[in-house]
């Protein structure tokens, strides 16, 4: 087609010879239109597809002997020398029955676009050229405004272009380096604010920094108190206060809790006031670890447990010690009827001798006396 | 050669010392989610080293079971964390009988996260062997509840010990920061690095480093003063900010009596906090301060005489099931009684929240009061 092109005169664009120009061009594209085959051309019939190869189960499979004779019937219709066979002709079957069914004036547009869905170009927007062209200008020149895009060649004022690829590329690093060094601004002003959120800032290093993102950045009240230093050295004039055994601190515990009660009939609020201050003592006392004894309850049972305690002992001791004594005693009597028992023999005449108790024999052996002879 | 008698031998641990420490327990109550757990295991690093690291909670234990324990080891404070409806709470408690505190955990960060944001995040090293040292910020005036807040986060963390330490025990910090106005506390833990000031950039690598790549320059002076891009902070660093060492500390080149600036990279997870209520127990007594609710003197006794009510029913039920069973075994020896008498209410002292049962001292908690 581009060789047909090349060897056509180029015509003069006046309207008599638009006539010829058009045929031109038809023939050229008609050409090409004919070589491709009707089956790819024409867009095949949507419902066809939908139960097509992938639907395996189709219920509305045609018996086999219609499909037999659709293929016989397809087969002779290529073979037929009057059959129109390619697109042209295909083409120009449908327009003859489409005029044929609706003689009227409309039939060329609706069955262009009805019967022959060809992709035809439907009507375009009214309005002429220039203005769409002058449309077309204005919305590129809005993006291009917004995308803040550098002037195209022709549009910049002739000193401001770059002369050579030189200044190209040097325009391109500078641009590149500026960036790069914004971009490290940003990010060390933001490793900063996350560095100091939280902690008290000095007013000095507030003057520089970026003070919108902290909610009080100004009033960051400085108090700063440490944890505790332990010097290792006790102080010698602490000195502890009041009875360290416990029957003596219970009684003081009952004691103070005796004039709480009577503080409270005459002075109630100055009870509830003390009484209030007495309990943050003891907790701020707990809190560093010290131990408050002045629950009476516990003071008591503490008392009834120690007193248990040494009761136990005590009997303990107690038994210990009567054992021991038994002990002696028993061991003390046995000596004396040893002793005893020996002086009643010595002294004793030999005639007031008892027969000695027989001694006790083994057992089995118990018999002794006459033995007896074995039988023969 | 004679004899070698060993000279430097094992230091013996003073026992008495030891216990005076301050030890803790970080556990969490109940079912709480995986980022609050991992915020149990950061918390637990901070406290590292006066802490069980890999301490586990089973299932079916109660805040008795940790207090028990807790007599022989000389741990001295629990921290609990526990997720409600309402949100998170934490609860530092002192731990034979002290005070507890419970707060509202509004917000925190886990220290991965903390990490994330860093340029160029410190990995840990040998800076958990040594205590924190503990800053407050805020906490003065003569509200009685800060007061014991101040004392109960200074007493949380072992005593600085001012004739023995060496500065290069002194790695990390841990800042507690009250707003007044919110009467919300930041918690933020920072490790401490000291950096060389007053050098340029090129001697500062120089110093630290090992020597550069030098092949680009022809002499050592177009190195040293090619006029690299100086930071920011160095700048701010000159002024009154350095100190100057009195021992050697951690790192190379730290020696002592050289001129260092201390900076403070945040490491470890961050919590806010706000408090909700001051009790006179472990986790249980009388409430001196609620930050939300104020009661009446009325609608406090109901609540006591509700509490005794349900004691005494409890304790009767308990009476009644040790009968049955003594019954049973006296009826028939041979079968063995299971008897899951104990603990069939055992609620006493449950690690979940409670109501607040305004109390006096309970004498289920067992007495210690030892000489």
């Amino acid at each position: 087609m581009a060789h047909a092109m090349a060897q056509a005169p180029p015509a003069p664009y006046s309207l008599d010879s638009l006539q010829a120009r058009l045929a031109a061009h038809q023939k050229c594209f008609d050409s090409l239109v004919e070589l491709i085959p009707p089956k790819y051309y024409f867009p095949s019939d949507v419902d066809a597809d939908l139960a097509g190869k992938h639907l395996h189960n189709k219920k509305n499979k045609a018996p086999k002997q219609a499909v037999k004779d659709a293929t016989k019937k397809a087969k002779k219709h290529k073979l037929d020398p009057e059959s129109s066979t390619s697109v042209l002709d295909i083409q120009s079957d449908h327009l003859k029955a489409a005029a044929g069914s609706k003689p009227n004036g409309k039939a060329a547009a609706p069955a262009a676009s009805a019967s022959i869905p060809l992709g035809l170009v439907t009507a375009l927007p009214s309005g002429s050229i220039v203005e769409l062209q002058a449309k077309l200008k204005s919305r590129i020149d809005e993006l291009r405004a917004k995308r803040k895009a550098p002037p195209t060649d022709g549009d910049a004022a002739p000193e401001q272009q770059p002369r050579s690829r030189q200044e190209i590329l040097q325009i391109r690093a500078d641009r590149k380096r500026q960036r790069k060094e914004s971009m490290k601004a940003k990010k060390e002003k933001r490793r900063k604010l996350d560095d100091t959120m939280g902690m008290s800032t000095t007013p000095k290093s507030e003057v520089g920094s970026v003070t919108g993102k902290k909610r009080s950045a100004d009033e960051v009240t400085e108090d700063v108190s440490f944890g505790k230093l332990d010097f290792g050295v006790t102080e010698p004039s602490k000195k502890r206060k009041g009875p360290t055994d416990i029957a003596g601190q219970l009684k003081q515990a009952e004691a103070k809790k005796m004039k709480l009660e009577k503080l409270k009939e005459t002075a109630p609020e100055k009870a509830a006031h003390i009484e209030e201050s007495a309990t943050w003592n003891k907790l701020l006392k707990q809190a560093e670890g010290e131990k408050v004894k002045d629950d009476v309850k516990l003071l008591k049972k503490s008392v009834k447990r120690k007193d248990q305690a040494k009761a136990k002992s005590g009997t303990a001791w107690a038994d210990r010690k009567a054992s021991e004594k038994k002990a002696i005693d028993d061991r003390l009597k046995k000596r004396e009827e040893n002793i005893k028992a020996r002086l009643e023999q010595r002294n004793a005449p030999k005639g007031s001798k008892k027969k000695e108790a027989p001694k006790k024999k083994r057992p089995g052996f118990e018999g002794g006396g006459g033995r007896k002879k074995p039988a023969k | 050669m004679g004899k070698r008698s060993k000279r430097r031998t094992h230091v013996k641990v003073d026992e008495t010392a030891l216990a005076k420490v301050p030890k803790s327990f970080v556990i969490k109550a109940g079912v709480v989610g995986r980022s609050l757990a991992h915020l149990v295991k950061d918390i637990r690093r901070t406290m590292e080293p006066n802490t069980a690291l890999n301490l586990r909670e089973r299932k079916g234990n109660k805040l008795k079971d940790f207090v028990a324990v807790a007599a022989q080891l000389h741990v001295t404070h629990l921290l609990v964390f526990s997720k409600t409806a309402a949100g998170t709470n934490l609860r530092i408690g002192r731990i034979p009988r002290g005070p507890t505190l419970t707060f509202r955990v509004t917000s925190y960060a886990l220290a991965a996260d903390v990490l994330a944001l860093q340029n160029r995040p410190k990995s840990p090293g040998t800076e958990f062997k040594c205590p924190p040292l503990v800053v407050l910020n805020n906490f003065g005036g003569d509200d009685k509840h800060v007061k014991l807040m101040a004392t109960m986060f200074q007493n949380m963390f072992p005593p600085i010990q001012v004739q023995t330490m060496k500065l290069a025990e002194a790695r990390r910090v841990v800042l507690f920061n009250r707003n007044s106005e919110t009467n919300e506390i930041e918690f933020r833990h920072y490790t401490v690095t000291v950096k060389v000031t007053g050098v340029s950039k090129s001697i500062k690598s120089i110093i630290q480093t090992d020597v550069p790549e030098l092949g680009r320059y022809d002499d050592v002076s177009d190195y040293i003063l090619r006029g690299a891009f100086a930071s920011e902070s160095d700048v701010e660093d000159a002024g009154e900010s350095t100190v100057t060492l009195s021992q050697n500390y951690v790192g190379k080149g730290n020696k002592m009596a050289e001129q260092r600036a201390i900076r403070l990279v945040e490491m470890g997870p961050r919590l806010q906090l706000s408090l909700l209520k001051i009790q006179n127990g472990l986790c249980e007594g009388e409430v001196l301060y609620h930050s939300l609710v104020q009661k009446t003197s009325a609608e406090i006794k109901e609540q006591e005489r509700r509490r005794k009510a349900s004691e005494a029913e409890r304790g009767r039920r308990r009476a009644e099931q040790e009968r049955n069973v003594a019954a049973k075994k006296a009826a028939n020896p041979d079968a063995a009684a299971d008897g899951d008498a104990d603990d069939q209410d055992g609620d006493e002292m449950d690690l979940d929240e409670q109501e607040d049962y305004e109390v006096e001292d309970d004498d289920g908690g067992g007495g210690a009061m030892e000489e």
